[in-house]
């Protein structure tokens, strides 16, 4: 049975290779974009959190959850969407929590990529 | 050829937008910000301009009632794109002179870029 995991990362690899469709970048580069633009922003995220600057916490994490959601990585989406809420309505300690539960989805989410590619 | 201006801070996007229009065969210029994107629109005088919402110095928002105030532009189309939507600002769009609002995480470039023809082909010629 798959993971939650394994399916959004399914559902990833399909929704690059649409757009790879569409526009001529091969998916590989799209995927190599997502994972950096995503890992990046959830640490200046989490950088933003810890100086305290909720207002940019919301600019990064809405930024993210756009790529990811463009990407159709939606779990990994709704996840940044909330936190962005969260962010936006001042609740710092759930914003904390909703930071580091997006940020292990993302790992979780590259892991069952990876083991894809693998198999 | 037409001329297109995406104002766009996600980098991803703005690559995936960028390509699917050059395919259609028009030009394409990426500003980053709200900032660089206001200066391209005035240096240029694109014939559309593909619009993000929350962008980095200007807002998007912000962006489209200062082209609608702008001589020469006031009809240009500007396609909003974003995923920030709430049912007030996407009347306040409307109301500031959107010609079309499209959801980032639904929409494919393919059609993108048919909501970008259509943009096109409904303005009135150039006499």
């Amino acid at each position: 049975m798959e993971t939650p995991h394994e399916s959004e990362a399914q559902l990833l690899a399909h929704r690059l290779r649409v757009l790879s469709e569409d526009t001529g970048v091969a998916a590989a580069d799209l995927e190599r974009m997502w994972l950096s633009e995503t890992s990046e922003r959830l640490d200046a995220a989490a950088d933003a959190l810890a100086a305290g600057d909720l207002a940019n916490v919301v600019r990064i994490v809405h930024s993210a959850a756009g790529t990811s959601g463009i990407c159709g990585a939606a779990g990994l989406s709704a996840s940044l969407t909330n936190v962005e809420r969260l962010a936006a309505d001042g609740r710092n300690g759930e914003v904390r929590e909703g930071l580091a539960s997006a940020q292990a989805q993302f790992v979780g989410l590259v892991n069952a990529l990876k083991a894809g590619l693998a198999r | 050829m037409k001329h297109i201006i995406i104002i766009e801070d996600n980098a991803l996007a703005a690559s995936i937008y960028q390509a699917a229009l050059k395919q259609e065969g028009f030009t394409v210029e990426v500003a980053s910000d709200g900032e660089a994107g206001l200066g391209a629109i005035a240096r240029e005088r694109p014939d559309l301009v593909l619009l993000d919402l929350m962008l980095p110095k200007v807002e998007g928002a912000e962006i489209l009632r200062r082209i609608r105030s702008t001589p020469g532009l006031t009809t240009v189309p500007v396609v909003v794109t974003s995923n920030a939507y709430t049912a007030t600002r996407l009347d306040d769009l409307w109301k500031a002179g959107a010609t079309q609002i499209v959801t980032k995480a639904s929409i494919s470039p393919k059609n993108l870029a048919k909501v970008v023809r259509d943009a096109l082909a409904a303005l009135p010629p150039k006499d």
